[in-house]
C-alpha cells in the first residue's frame, strides 16, 4: 500500500493511500464496523453508476473518503495527531483491503 | 438554534448559478476567502476597510433576507430567525442562534464562525486591540436583523467584540440602532445575467453536462454541530458572489482615493493572486479527492482532460458557465465565460460606480489551472500542497498569464480569456 500526504490545511492533514483494488461496499462497512464510533454514508453516482464512500471517524478526527471506481483513498485528518491517525488508518484498511 | 427549516439553493442551469433569495451564491474555499480578506485588510491604515467588507455583506445580507421573507411569505421575527439560523449554517458560515437579538439590535456569540475559527486553526493569534476577522458574517446578520423586522437598509450598525484568533473561547458582535443610516445600497441580485448552454467539445471523453449534474448530486453538508463544510480537504462557505466581485471592485475605488492611479497595478496583481492562490487550493484539492476520482476520473485520457474536467465544475460550484473556445494546449487555452459572476455583478452597477473593467480574479484562475496542469503535471504524479510546492513553482513569478481578450465591462458582448506562458 503506498500512501502521500497530499495538503496541510487549516486543522487537517490530507492524505493519500493507494491500493491494488477499489475497496468494495462490504469492506468499507467492515471498516466502519470495525471503528466503533465510526459513521459510513455511502452516495450512489448516477454518471459513472459508481459509489462515493464517507467515513467519519470518532469525535469528527478525521473523514476518509473513496470511491468503488479508484483504488485511491482519501483520509482528512485532525492535524496535531495526524501521524498517529494515519497510522491506525492505514492499519485497519490494510486490515479489510485483504479480507 | 433551529435546524428544522428547509433551505436548499436552486441550481440555474442555463446561467451555471446557485441561487437563494435571489443572490447567486458561489463555493469557495478557506484559502482564497482569508487571502483575499487579508489583503484588503492589509490596507486597514489607508482607509477603513469595514466600509467595505462589513457594509458589503449588510447591503447583500438585507437583500438576501427580503427576499427569502417575501418567497416565503413569512412575517413572524422568530420564523425569520430560524431561517436565517438555517442559511448561516447551510451556506458553511459556522452557528449562531438570534434569540438575543431584538429590533434594538443586542449582542449575539457563537464558537464557530468560518472566517474566524479557520484563521485561529491556521495563522498565529492576532494581538489584543486588533479587530477580529468574522467581517462578512457582522455585515451579513447586520443586514439580516434589519430585514428581520422590516428596518431600512443601514439602519443597524454592528462591531466584532471578541474573536477566536485573539484567544477568546467564541467570537462576539454587537447590534445597535443607528440615529443616521449607514450609505448602503441594495444588492444587484442576479446582476446582468446571461444564459447559455455548457457545450461538449469535441476530441474528448468528458461529458460536461453529466459531470455538472453529478457534482451538483454531491453532499456538500455542513457538520451538524459547528456549521462548516469539510470537503476536498479544504473548507468550503457558499458566499454569494456579489460579495466577492464588490469588495474587489470597491477596495480598488477606495485605494485609488486615498493613493492615486499609480496603485491599480498593485492592487489587481493582488486580486489575480488570489485567483492563482484558489485555482492551487480550491480546484487542486478538487482534483485530487474521491469526488474526482468518482465523477470526473473514469473520463479522462489526456492532459487536456483535466482542464475540461474541472470547466464541467465550475458551473455546479456557481461560478458561470466556461467552454473552451480552441483545442487547449500546454502553449494557449482559449475560454469564454457565460455569465462569469465577477463580471454579472459588476455590469449591474452603473458606470460610474465601478472601477474594474475584467475580472482579475478570472485572469489568476486560468494562468493557475494551466499551471496545475502543465507545470506542476497534476495529470501524471500526486501533488502536495504544503505551500513548498507553491512556493518551488511561482517563486519567481506565475508561469501562465491571462488576458481578457474580451470583456462584458469594456462593451464586449461576452468575457473571453486567453492565457499563454508569461514573458519571463
Amino acid at each position: 500500500m503506498k500512501y502521500q500526504k497530499l495538503q496541510v490545511c487549516a486543522w487537517r492533514v490530507k492524505y493519500l493511500l493507494s491500493l491494488k483494488e477499489p475497496l468494495t461496499t462490504h469492506q468499507w462497512r467492515s471498516l466502519a464496523d470495525g471503528w466503533d464510533g465510526s459513521h459510513l454514508e455511502v452516495f450512489p453516482i448516477a454518471t459513472t453508476s459508481g459509489a462515493l464512500y464517507k467515513l467519519t471517524l470518532p469525535d469528527k478526527e478525521g473523514i476518509i473518503t473513496g470511491s468503488s471506481l479508484s483504488c485511491d483513498i482519501y483520509a482528512v485528518l485532525l492535524r496535531y495527531r495526524a501521524e498517529e491517525l494515519f497510522t491506525e488508518v492505514m492499519n485497519r484498511v490494510e486490515a479489510v483491503a485483504y479480507l | 438554534m433551529s435546524t428544522k427549516v428547509n433551505i436548499a439553493l436552486e441550481p440555474k442551469l442555463d446561467k451555471g448559478t446557485l441561487v437563494l433569495g435571489g443572490e447567486p451564491h458561489v463555493v469557495h474555499c478557506h484559502y482564497y476567502n482569508h487571502f483575499l480578506q487579508t489583503s484588503i485588510e492589509d490596507a486597514a491604515g489607508t482607509y477603513d476597510v469595514e466600509e467595505v467588507l462589513v457594509w458589503t455583506a449588510q447591503e447583500i445580507g438585507h437583500s438576501l433576507f427580503k427576499s427569502v421573507f417575501h418567497e416565503r411569505k413569512v412575517e413572524d421575527p422568530q420564523e425569520r430567525k430560524a431561517i436565517v439560523e438555517a442559511v448561516f449554517t447551510q451556506c458553511g458560515y459556522g452557528k449562531v442562534s438570534l434569540n438575543s437579538l431584538s429590533s434594538e439590535g443586542g449582542e449575539l456569540s457563537t464558537p464557530y464562525e468560518h472566517y474566524a475559527y479557520t484563521y485561529s486553526a491556521t495563522f498565529p493569534p492576532r494581538p489584543k486591540g486588533q479587530r477580529g476577522v468574522a467581517y462578512f458574517s457582522q455585515g451579513y446578520l447586520a443586514g439580516a436583523l434589519e430585514a428581520i423586522y422590516d428596518l431600512p437598509l443601514g439602519s443597524i450598525g454592528s462591531k466584532q467584540t471578541a474573536c477566536l484568533t485573539q484567544g477568546d473561547p467564541e467570537v462576539r458582535w454587537q447590534f445597535y440602532r443607528l440615529e443616521q443610516p449607514l450609505p448602503l445600497t441594495p444588492s444587484v441580485g442576479e446582476g446582468t445575467f446571461q444564459t447559455g448552454d455548457l457545450l461538449q467539445p469535441p476530441n474528448t471523453r468528458i461529458p460536461m453536462a453529466q459531470i455538472r449534474d453529478a457534482v451538483l448530486g454531491l453532499p456538500l453538508l455542513p457538520d451538524p454541530e459547528t456549521g462548516l463544510i469539510e470537503a476536498f480537504g479544504v473548507v468550503l462557505t457558499l458566499i454569494p458572489g456579489n460579495y466577492y466581485a464588490l469588495i474587489s471592485d470597491r477596495h480598488l475605488q477606495r485605494m485609488i482615493q486615498a493613493l492615486g492611479e499609480e496603485i491599480v497595478p498593485v492592487v489587481l496583481d493582488m486580486l489575480i493572486e488570489s485567483g492563482h492562490v484558489c485555482a492551487f487550493n480550491t480546484l487542486g484539492g478538487i482534483m485530487q479527492s474521491a469526488e474526482w476520482d468518482a465523477v470526473v476520473r473514469p473520463y479522462i485520457d489526456t492532459p487536456e482532460d483535466w482542464l475540461h474536467g474541472i470547466l464541467a465544475v465550475l458551473p455546479a460550484i456557481g461560478w458561470g458557465i466556461v467552454g473552451c473556445l480552441d483545442q487547449p494546449s500546454s502553449r494557449e487555452w482559449s475560454v469564454c465565460l457565460t455569465n462569469w459572476y465577477e463580471t454579472t455583478a459588476i455590469a449591474a452597477l452603473p458606470t460610474s460606480q465601478r472601477r474594474l473593467d475584467h475580472s482579475p480574479f478570472a485572469r489568476g484562475l486560468f494562468a493557475g489551472i494551466m499551471a496545475l496542469v502543465y507545470e506542476a503535471h497534476i495529470y501524471e504524479r500526486r501533488l502536495t500542497f504544503d505551500g513548498h510546492l507553491y512556493r518551488r513553482l511561482f517563486g519567481e513569478g506565475r508561469v501562465y498569464e491571462s488576458v481578457f481578450t474580451e470583456s462584458r465591462l469594456q462593451g464586449h458582448l461576452r468575457d473571453s480569456v486567453y492565457v499563454s506562458p508569461a514573458r519571463s
